[in-house]
């Protein structure tokens, strides 16, 4: 099985230990500065989607494109933080499952990664953009390779190391490789 | 099979791209055909574990459009369920089945287990009233899924045009 890349574990990395920091602050005031922690990990989840997506298409910086990418993945994890901070605003008493569930944010920009490391090519699915049971626990990763002329790419989804969810296993049988030819995804 | 249908949503469209009717062209086909993929791919996880696999094939009724479905009786049964019924044996004949069976797959959702056949062989020479299936919805679920998808698979797709 392939490691997972290094930058993109060395992000998440830091991610995570800036999410556990401000959770872990977070949990000795709760349940007073919600606010504060949601825009604190708004704050860092925004500038982690920018640099693993530079990190992912090994650039110094974001193409107009790169950025709608960047957005688009941002605002669907600020939703779904928008969701978990109203549910810590309603609870009284810190619960043991929402540290966890603050981390699992670190594991987001993943999808921004590989949409850079992919050359933004027009995939099904990225590893952890929510749509395996993995969520963004996915260690999934694409196998890119270019071929001869312009715009034709076999992209394999390729399975991580750890434990995988039965979408990600069947997407490993099933595209090994998509073939993309003259900018167009065949098979669909 | 039922139809369920996947796709409205809003995407970005930059202007270079809104006045090229080739590269939106490709943008859109790359969206039906990265959806297709996505979809009939979820289609084999709710078979994974079966012996007998059925296939679930891709049509493209028009240019912009794309079918994922299967012929298979069993799957379309199991898809949209059964009422309850009685199972009789033929005249002179004795029904033989095992019991406890549990089915490898659950109401809206997207995964197939293990499930069991049952260890206990019954015979009957009586009718038995068979309590039904429970519709598995498995294209309404996974055509819900990739509705909430499938905005940013067309954002993708444009994005590749654009980048």
């Amino acid at each position: 099985m392939p490691s997972p890349p290094a930058p993109l574990t060395w992000l998440i990395a830091r991610l995570s230990k800036l999410i556990a920091t401000a959770t872990d602050s977070l949990e000795a005031q709760y349940p007073d500065g919600v606010d504060a922690w949601q825009q604190e990990l708004g704050r860092q989840l925004a500038r982690y989607h920018g640099a693993a997506m530079l990190a992912g298409a090994d650039a110094a910086s974001l193409t107009p494109a790169m950025e709608t990418a960047v957005t688009t993945d941002l605002a669907t994890q600020l939703r779904f933080l928008g969701e978990f901070g109203i549910e810590l605003q309603d609870g009284s008493q810190w619960q043991n499952g929402w540290n966890a569930r603050a981390n699992m944010y670190a594991g987001a920009i993943k999808t921004p990664y590989w949409r850079g490391a992919v050359d933004m090519l027009p995939l099904p699915a990225m590893p952890a953009d929510g749509s395996s049971r993995c969520l963004t626990n996915c260690t999934c990763m694409w196998d890119i390779q270019r071929l001869a002329g312009s715009g034709n790419y076999d992209c394999t989804w390729t399975l991580g190391a750890t434990d995988h969810c039965q979408v990600c296993k069947q997407r490993a049988a099933d595209w090994a490789p998509l073939r993309v030819r003259n900018g167009v995804l065949q098979g669909g | 099979m039922g139809c369920s249908k996947v796709g409205k949503s809003k995407v970005i469209v930059p202007r270079k791209l809104a006045v090229n009717p080739q590269a939106m062209a490709r943008a859109i086909t790359n969206t039906m055909n990265a959806t297709a993929l996505a979809i009939q791919t979820d289609f084999k996880v709710t078979t994974q574990t079966w012996d007998d696999k059925p296939t679930f094939a891709i049509d493209r009724p028009t240019p912009y459009t794309r079918t994922i479905g299967t012929d298979d009786e069993n799957y379309t049964r199991l898809n949209a369920g059964t009422g309850p019924h009685i199972i009789a044996p033929r005249p002179g004949g004795t029904l033989v089945f095992r019991t406890p069976f549990r089915s490898k797959t659950a109401p809206r959702q997207i995964g197939s287990g293990p499930g069991a056949k049952g260890g206990n062989v019954v015979f009957t020479r009586k009718p038995i009233h068979h309590p039904g299936t429970e519709a598995r919805d498995f294209d309404k679920v996974i055509a819900d899924k990739w509705d909430r998808q499938f905005a940013a698979i067309m954002q993708r797709a444009i994005d590749a045009e654009v980048s």
